[in-house]
């Protein structure tokens, strides 16, 4: 109890500071997602339970938006992570002071952990609160012909308290997975050796989820009911994470043998050192912007009036949009805690007379170049889909159009949110030497 | 030519307000390689003022008052884009650790300062390639710093410092974070490079062996100058032997005590630089085949590709006759017997002969300690 209170009394003589509060926005913003699309999935099943739609379509739109969820749901998991991380950040100056002082280490590791747990239920009653604002907005949406209601959207009392409960247990399980890294190695944080390596089990899992996909949907080897289609899908949608992230590292690579700017060599050699960190934030939006090009095709190919094609479309949309802002919020925390991880090195750069525009660039394009591969590459390959059937939806272009409007927000939305972290840079690098 | 020289007028830098204002530099003066590229430390207890006088020279903050005068431009007035160039492009530094950006291999680490300064990577690389191989780190360009021994980063760091061709190198507690024996060779390469690059160095020390191995200490206390003046130990010493060396005459136009890039070896300061076929250590060592478009060879140009090797010494013996007088008017001169030094080509290790050309030279006996018997470029004796 000792960490406990140890803790509080530090909390109120400093107050919050400002990665405390970046930590929550982060917290609030995974909270809302996370509700925002239970809210979808309880929805539809509403509708299907009290009968209101069609029960083989209904059935069919609720099973698409348990793959949107699952889609969206790495994506909240590592923006917790990031807030984690943020949270974490400032912790090694106290704790290595506290220890000093006689803190033994599990009371320094408690104090660490309530940081981030305080910080995920403070975003957790935000974020609640932020998904009840936004539901009337949402309710306007039509999906199966309908509007939903604000009813519909809001899901039992049991599913909030599980939401910001697992919330808060991700931040207490990647605190604890942080710091236990920490203790296991002390000098693993000041030395990194070699980049992180990609196992390349990752293109084997990846092959053998191509191939169940091609004997069980594509060949149908045994014939298999609709779900366990969707299911293959949506497994092989999710498989695009293990290989993402290889891919990124290896354009990553061909960028850093041909930079010829300082600011392009430092960010894909970051990139190559994390892999995984970058793909987090494109991942989800490039699976979504894919997926949603194929979809914004389906108003125009269905029969005129169909629901179902439009409600693909409008869930594509939504996808999109929920992914984007995730990615966003991931791409401004991620980059703010990096530039606090590198305090020591921006500061060095500043000294040896690194300009600030290009330490700035480099955190851009540490953002920009998975954004170019990753949701690029994906937009690359619905175009492929789409471009060659033009005929086909030129009459009805509006889905397409949206769409691509869509792709391009969430790649602006994702670059602006980068940019936030940009003033951290010079406040990191300027920093008061000391004497 | 523009002059290397560095000028520091009365100085004043406080921390803090009222009460607890600290005066960390009161009205300090001091010139920096008046009479060519000199080796400086500058000592002093915690809180002296040493980090800020550095922090100041550099460029890094602005005095309160005073003003420093590189290249005739005051640093103090400067904008702080222009500071940030100029520390680009006219200075080098070397601090205690942490400095290499970990996502990097060596050579692009040290390729960087190239870059940003508008130059093209594969020049870049080439230039980095080539100082890397020179300072022994050939087989280690692609490692990145964490695969690296403390001693083997520093020497990346040197690398980088000086591949800008820099005016004057900073170092900062350049050893601090090193065990004693991989300190010494660090600092002997530091100096002998940073000097045989024609640059000036400033270094910023707790270490009374690393002073030792300058040619000049100035010693702070509470933000004064309390003593500024040469090295203990043999800095004369060697300086003699220069100016007498059979070698000396090749030298550049410069005075003797200060180093020079010749044919021979000149014995200067108390870090020689000395440019000649590689010292080859048994089987492990074979020529470099000047990779990555090594520069035009300066010096001989009949030898292909000839690759320095910085050394410093560590104590030559020479016989003393009999004193006296206490204390002689003149140093005695005498031929070296045995010479131990520090060499950049074996890495870290201490190595017995790559300045056996100086055995049989004349050397000086140093003034203040005529019956030593040995003369210590590097403070304490063996």
């Amino acid at each position: 109890m000792t960490a406990v209170r140890l803790w509080a009394r530090l909390l109120r003589a400093t107050g919050p500071r400002a990665t405390d509060v970046l930590s929550a926005v982060a917290f609030a913003f995974a909270t809302a997602a996370l509700l925002a699309v239970l809210g979808g999935v309880n929805a539809f099943r509403v509708r299907l339970e009290t009968g209101a739609v069609d029960p083989a379509d209904g059935a069919l739109v609720l099973t698409l938006s348990f793959v949107a969820a699952a889609l969206l749901l790495p994506a909240v998991w590592t923006l917790a992570q990031a807030a984690v991380r943020l949270a974490l950040a400032r912790r090694d100056d106290r704790l290595a002071a506290l220890r000093l002082v006689g803190a033994t280490r599990s009371q320094v590791s408690m104090m660490a952990v309530l940081d981030a747990v305080a910080q995920a239920l403070v975003g957790v009653v935000v974020g609640a609160m932020l998904a009840l604002a936004v539901t009337p907005g949402i309710a306007r949406i039509e999906f199966q012909g309908l509007p939903f209601t604000v009813a519909e959207l809001l899901p039992p009392v049991w599913v909030w308290l599980a939401a910001g409960g697992a919330v808060v247990g991700i931040a207490l399980v990647a605190a604890l997975a942080s710091l236990r890294r920490v203790h296991v190695t002390p000098l693993g944080v000041a030395q990194r050796v070699g980049g992180k390596r990609l196992s390349l089990w990752r293109i084997a899992g990846f092959l053998l989820v191509v191939a169940g996909y091609i004997a069980l949907v594509v060949v149908d080897v045994v014939p298999v009911e609709l779900t366990v289609v969707i299911v293959m899908i949506s497994v092989l949608v999710l498989s695009y994470a293990l290989i993402g992230p290889l891919v990124i590292q290896g354009v990553a690579w061909l960028f850093a043998k041909g930079a010829r700017r300082p600011e392009t060599l430092l960010a894909a050699r970051r990139v190559i050192d994390d892999p995984r960190g970058a793909f987090n934030i494109v991942g989800a939006m490039s699976i979504a912007v894919m997926a949603g090009g194929a979809a914004s095709l389906a108003p125009a190919t269905a029969a005129p009036g169909d629901p179902f094609a439009v409600d693909i479309a409008t869930g594509a949309t939504l996808t999109i949009a929920i992914a984007g802002v995730l990615g966003a919020v991931l791409a401004g925390i991620a980059q703010s805690a990096k530039v606090l991880d590198q305090r020591r090195e921006h500061q060095a750069m500043h000294k040896l007379g690194v300009d600030l525009p290009v330490m700035q660039g480099a955190i851009m394009r540490q953002v920009a170049l998975p954004l170019l591969v990753g949701v690029g590459g994906a937009a690359g390959m619905a175009l492929l889909l789409i471009l060659p059937t033009f005929a086909l939806w030129m009459g009805n272009a509006s889905s397409v159009l949206i769409w691509a409007l869509m792709a391009v927000g969430a790649v602006v939305v994702t670059l602006a949110a980068t940019a936030c972290a940009l003033p951290l840079v010079r406040r990191v690098a300027t920093e008061a030497v000391p004497a | 030519m523009q002059t290397n020289r560095l000028d520091a007028h009365q100085l004043t830098h406080t921390y803090g307000q009222g009460d607890s204002a600290a005066p960390a530099l009161a009205d300090l003066s001091l010139t920096i390689g008046s009479n060519g590229p000199e080796a400086v430390a500058i000592m002093g207890p915690s809180g002296s003022g040493k980090s800020t006088l550095l922090h100041v020279l550099a460029g890094m903050i602005a005095p309160d008052a005073g003003r420093v005068v590189w290249r005739g431009s005051d640093l103090a007035t400067m904008r702080d884009s222009r500071r940030t160039k100029l520390r680009r492009s006219d200075f080098g530094f070397v601090f205690q650790s942490g400095q290499l950006l970990p996502e990097l291999p060596a050579i692009e680490n040290v390729a960087l300062p190239l870059m940003l300064g508008g130059g093209l990577r594969s020049g870049a690389e080439a230039a980095a390639g080539a100082l890397l191989h020179r300072l022994g780190l050939g087989g280690m360009l692609h490692r990145r710093p964490g695969e690296l021994s403390g001693g083997q980063a520093q020497r990346v760091a040197i690398a980088r410092a000086l591949v800008g061709s820099p005016g004057i190198v900073f170092a900062d507690e350049p050893t601090g974070a090193l065990d004693r024996s991989t300190g010494q060779a660090v600092m002997a390469l530091l100096i002998g490079a940073t000097l045989g690059h024609g640059a000036s160095l400033v270094v910023v020390t707790h270490d009374a062996e690393v002073a030792a191995a300058c040619s000049r200490v100035i010693r702070l206390e509470d933000g004064r100058v309390v003593s500024d003046g040469p090295a203990d130990g043999g800095a004369d010493a060697f300086a003699h032997a220069g100016a007498q060396g059979a070698g000396a005459q090749h030298a550049h136009a410069a005075p003797a005590a200060q180093p020079a890039l010749v044919d021979q070896p000149t014995l200067v300061g108390q870090t020689a630089l000395i440019e000649q076929e590689p010292v080859r250590w048994g089987a492990q060592a074979p020529a470099h085949p000047a990779p990555y478009g090594a520069p035009e060879p300066r010096g001989n140009a009949a030898t292909p590709y000839p690759e320095p090797s910085y050394a410093a010494p560590h104590s030559a013996s020479v016989p003393v006759a009999p004193q006296s007088a206490p204390v002689p008017v003149a140093p005695q001169s005498a031929p070296v017997q045995h010479v131990t030094s520090y060499g950049a080509a074996r890495g870290e290790q201490q190595v017995e002969n790559p300045m056996r050309q100086w055995i049989g030279q004349s050397a000086g006996v140093p003034v203040a300690n005529p019956a030593h018997g040995g003369v210590n470029g590097f403070g304490g004796a063996r």
